[in-house]
This record gives C-alpha cells, structure tokens and sequence, in this order.
C-alpha cells in the first residue's frame, strides 16, 4: 500500500521541482567550471536627463526607468555614482548634478548568468524553501523506494555506507578542526 | 515486438539502477544541498559572530618573510583549512603589526603578531553549523584546499553535483519510459515549470 504512493509522491516532487533543480544544477556547474562556460556578458551604455542638482542616490535612482537593488552609492566630485543590481543586470549610473545627466552602462549577464544570481542571491527563498523541501522529501521517499526493493539491497547498502561513511566523516572530521 | 518490449525494459531497468546508484552514493551530499537550501531560505541575515579572543605563544625568527610567519602561525594554530594562503591573508595593521586574517569552512581567525610582546592574539568567529554546510554545498572540484579532507570533500562533492544533474535526466527518462501518461505528473511538471517561467520573467 506504503510503496505506490510513496513512488507517486517521490515522481510528482521531482517533476514539481525538475526545473528548479536543473537551474540550481546547472547554476552550480557554471560557478564551478566558469572556464568552461563562461558568461556572456553585453554592454550597452544609454543616457538620461535627469533634474540637475539630485544629491541624493535613490532620489536619481527612482527617476530613471530601472528598478532593482541600490547598491555601491558614492558621492563624486561631479555628482553621484552608484549601480541598480537585479538578477542578471547591473546599471552603473554617473551622474552629474550639474546637468542633470545621467550616463547609464548596463552590464547584462545571458540566461546561464541570470540562473547563476539567481541561486547565489536566494533570489526566491520561499521558491528555495519548497524546492529544498521538495529535494528532502525525493531523498526520503527514495531510501524506501531502495530499501523494499530486495534486489538492489546489498549492492545499495555497500553504496550507501560507502558515500554516508566518507561524506559524514568528513564533514565531521572538517567540523571539529 | 517482444523484443522491442524486452530492450526497453532492460534499458528501463539499466537506468533504474544508474539512478538508484546515484542516489545512494551521494545521499549525503544531496541531503546537504537540501537542508542549506532550507536554511538559506529562513536565514535572517545573522550579524557576524562574536568573536572570542585569546593569546599564544609565538615567536618570529629574524629574517622570517611575512609569509613565512603566516605559514608558521597558520600551522601552530591547525589551520590547515585555511590553506593554501591566499595573498589577501596577509595585511598589516595601522600600527604597522602584522596582521593574518585567515578564512576558513568553520569562520574565522583573525591573528595580530604582537612581535614585542612574544605571543599572538587571536580572534576566532566561528560560523554556524548550517554556515559550514553552506561552505561545503559550494565547495566542488574547481577549489584547490591545501587540507586533504576538504579536497577529498571538494571532488566528491562535485561528482554529487554531476549526479544530481544525471539523476534529473534519468528520473524523466523513467517517467517518460514508464508512467509517461500520468496525469499528476504532467500536472506536477507543468505546475513547476510555469511557476519557474513567472518567476524568472517577473525576476528578470
């Protein structure tokens, strides 16, 4: 009774979650392998007139057209300088409070590169949470899945405290020094 | 017909086990991922740890390189996790001491060689349990570690990070071979995979 519902709960989370995982995945492999794939960035510069004298960074960030993260405010001789951040975006603003413009640079990060803010910035913890979840619950159903499945039992035991033994001991061994 | 029928399930069956396999060699580290997934999504910002401060013993040799003292320090202090030093390490403070500030999976030690005074004074912050897990889920093959544990980690890691990815691909081969008409799972996919769609536009 236990095992086709366990097997349907342990199909329908990864199928919930396949995309997720394959970008968290995939996400991964490019921040470990960037000389493998490397991101392919685009630059395009663009400027807009703002109202001369703004000496305050969110005040100038709030009237240009990009929304996201402020960050790296720093008051310039001329102005202000200071970056709109979202996932796969960055616009580095300079503006100058004697005219009024502002030189905007956008640096914009492909689809990979999206992916790959995305999962270093927890972008959507409540997405992450359920995911994470999701992964703990297919870990679960799956050891049962294994262990009713007699055939695979010794050749999986031998796996399972091969990988558990030098995972957990290293992880504890690292932990106490 | 039969045959067909037979080849595929003895493909079916191959794929089973390949992602049986997979799992059970890697559960740990998979379990890991999850639960730093989990804790990074209540995570509230925690401020930097209090450090704790005591003093050692320690004395540098003349003519010792600032190197040579960092490598000195960061054995007497079994930091091997620490290792190899990254340039950055080394600094000097405003009073021109030298000062080691040493990262490491468990935190960090943040050491002043007080030449003068014979001894160093050492500054430990030690992260959380899930910080640390949180280091080792984003430890793969592409980090070299003077430690041999945490390179053994690092590379086996990455083959959980592989894994995971064949896992994916053979658990939707299993579906599509086995159950590829059910309909919670079609629901389930497209459930995920438009949710993953809104977020990524709205994101975007």
């Amino acid at each position: 009774m236990m095992y086709p519902k366990l097997r349907a709960i342990h199909l329908y989370t990864g199928m919930f979650c396949l995309a997720f995982l394959a970008m968290y995945g995939i996400g991964g492999v490019q921040m470990a392998h960037r000389r493998w794939f490397p991101l392919a960035e685009r630059v395009s510069e663009q400027s807009f007139a703002l109202a001369p004298g703004i000496a305050d960074a969110r005040v100038a960030a709030h009237e240009l057209p990009m929304r996201g993260e402020l960050t790296s405010v720093r008051a310039a001789a001329s102005g202000l300088r200071f970056r709109v951040v979202r996932p796969g975006t960055v616009w580095e603003v300079d503006y100058s409070a004697a005219t009024g413009e502002a030189r905007v640079k956008a640096t914009t990060a492909g689809f990979v590169g999206t992916l790959n803010r995305i999962h270093q910035t927890h972008a959507w913890p409540g997405t992450l949470g359920v995911v994470s979840l999701g992964l703990l619950t297919m870990g679960a159903t799956g050891f049962y899945l294994w262990l009713r499945n007699r055939a695979e039992r010794w050749i999986g035991c031998v796996l399972l405290a091969g990988g558990a033994g030098l995972a957990g001991a290293l992880i504890v061994s690292m932990r106490m020094g | 017909m039969r045959l067909c029928n037979d080849g595929t399930s003895y493909v079916r069956d191959l794929i089973q086990k390949l992602h049986t396999y997979a799992g059970l060699l890697t559960f740990v580290n998979l379990m890991v991922f999850g639960v730093v997934g989990l804790s990074a999504s209540f995570e509230s910002r925690p401020g930097a740890p209090v450090p704790a401060v005591r003093y050692e013993a320690f004395r540098a040799e003349p003519n010792e390189t600032d190197r040579q003292v960092a490598e000195r320090v960061c054995e007497s202090l079994h930091l091997s996790l620490a290792t190899p030093i990254q340039s950055a390490v080394i600094q000097h403070d405003a009073a021109g001491r030298l000062l080691l500030d040493f990262y490491h999976a468990n935190g960090r030690h943040r050491v002043t060689v007080l030449e003068d005074e014979g001894r160093l004074r050492v500054e430990v912050m030690r992260s959380s349990f899930w910080s640390y897990l949180g280091t080792l889920h984003a430890t793969t093959a592409a980090f070299h570690s003077g430690d041999w544990r945490m390179q053994l980690w690092a590379d086996y890691n990455e083959f959980a990070m592989w894994c995971l990815i064949g896992m994916m691909a053979s658990g939707v081969a299993l579906w599509l071979m086995a159950r590829p008409r059910d309909r919670l799972a079609r629901v389930s996919l497209a459930l995920g995979g438009g949710l993953f769609a809104v977020l990524y536009f709205w994101t975007r």
